[in-house]
């Protein structure tokens, strides 16, 4: 067998591996997030939830999760744009974008 | 669509722990006949490793309602403050088509991942061999 040759093994893994990375392309839900409760001053309780659909690469998640930031500092101010965590996961048929905040227990409203 | 994903969310536990766990609960719950949907028809289990423990995903052949997915995954040990932020988004946020979340990598402000997933196939072949076992038995 030429060195070159690759054996059955080699191959299926190469199919797997692929077949794992073209999973991985597609959207993915990038969610920018707070959960902050203060149990003695109601109006430090704060929820901000908000996501954008984006391509699965790196380049877009950064761009979107930058859009986040902005959207958020210009809406809520610049305290709670730099206390954002930042999440990736899978996206499904019903995902959506949306930009969703509530203060000391108010609804959900959109901005 | 008749499939339903539970999304298990362990912190803290390792792989031992975790299948200590699951030998302590899971038989009655995967056993039981679940009023609407009845008994759990296991289709697949994913298991990642994160920063802090665990995410388990289990396919199942049953159409689960949000509200009894919600409390089965508490039931199932994910946890409790997840499923409660879980049920508060169920409840009172509509337009949040999305409330079951496990993230495959986190980040903060300035670009640091601070958790990513990893797969852990072994753990998941296990834990598929148990509930095979529970199920049977």
């Amino acid at each position: 067998m030429s060195p070159h040759r690759l054996t059955f093994r080699e191959r299926l893994n190469r199919i797997l591996r692929r077949m794992i990375n073209a999973e991985e392309k597609g959207d993915v839900e990038l969610r920018g997030y707070l959960n902050y409760t203060s149990s003695d001053r109601e109006s430090r309780d704060i929820e901000i939830d908000c996501v954008i659909v984006v391509p699965n690469e790196r380049r877009e998640i950064i761009a979107g999760s930058e859009q986040i930031k902005q959207k958020v500092k210009r809406r809520l101010g610049a305290n709670l744009a730099s206390m954002l965590k930042f999440g990736v996961s899978e996206a499904n048929p019903s995902s959506d974008n949306h930009f969703l905040f509530r203060r000391h227990g108010d609804e959900l409203v959109e901005f | 669509m008749n499939f339903s994903e539970i999304k298990l969310d362990f912190d803290n536990y390792l792989s031992q722990q975790l299948i200590r766990f699951i030998r302590s609960r899971w038989r009655f719950l995967f056993r039981f006949r679940w009023p609407g949907f009845g008994r759990l028809r296991v289709k697949g289990v994913d298991v990642r490793k994160t920063r802090h423990g665990y995410h388990i995903r289990i396919l199942v052949k049953n159409r689960i309602p949000s509200r009894e997915l919600n409390f089965l995954q508490l039931a199932l040990g994910s946890d409790y403050r997840r499923e409660c932020m879980n049920l508060r988004r169920i409840i009172a946020i509509k337009r949040m088509k999305s409330w079951n979340i496990l993230f495959r990598c986190k980040f903060n402000g300035r670009w640091k991942v601070t958790s990513r997933e990893t797969s852990d196939a072994r753990l998941a072949k296990k834990i598929a061999g148990l509930i095979k076992v529970f199920q049977m038995s």
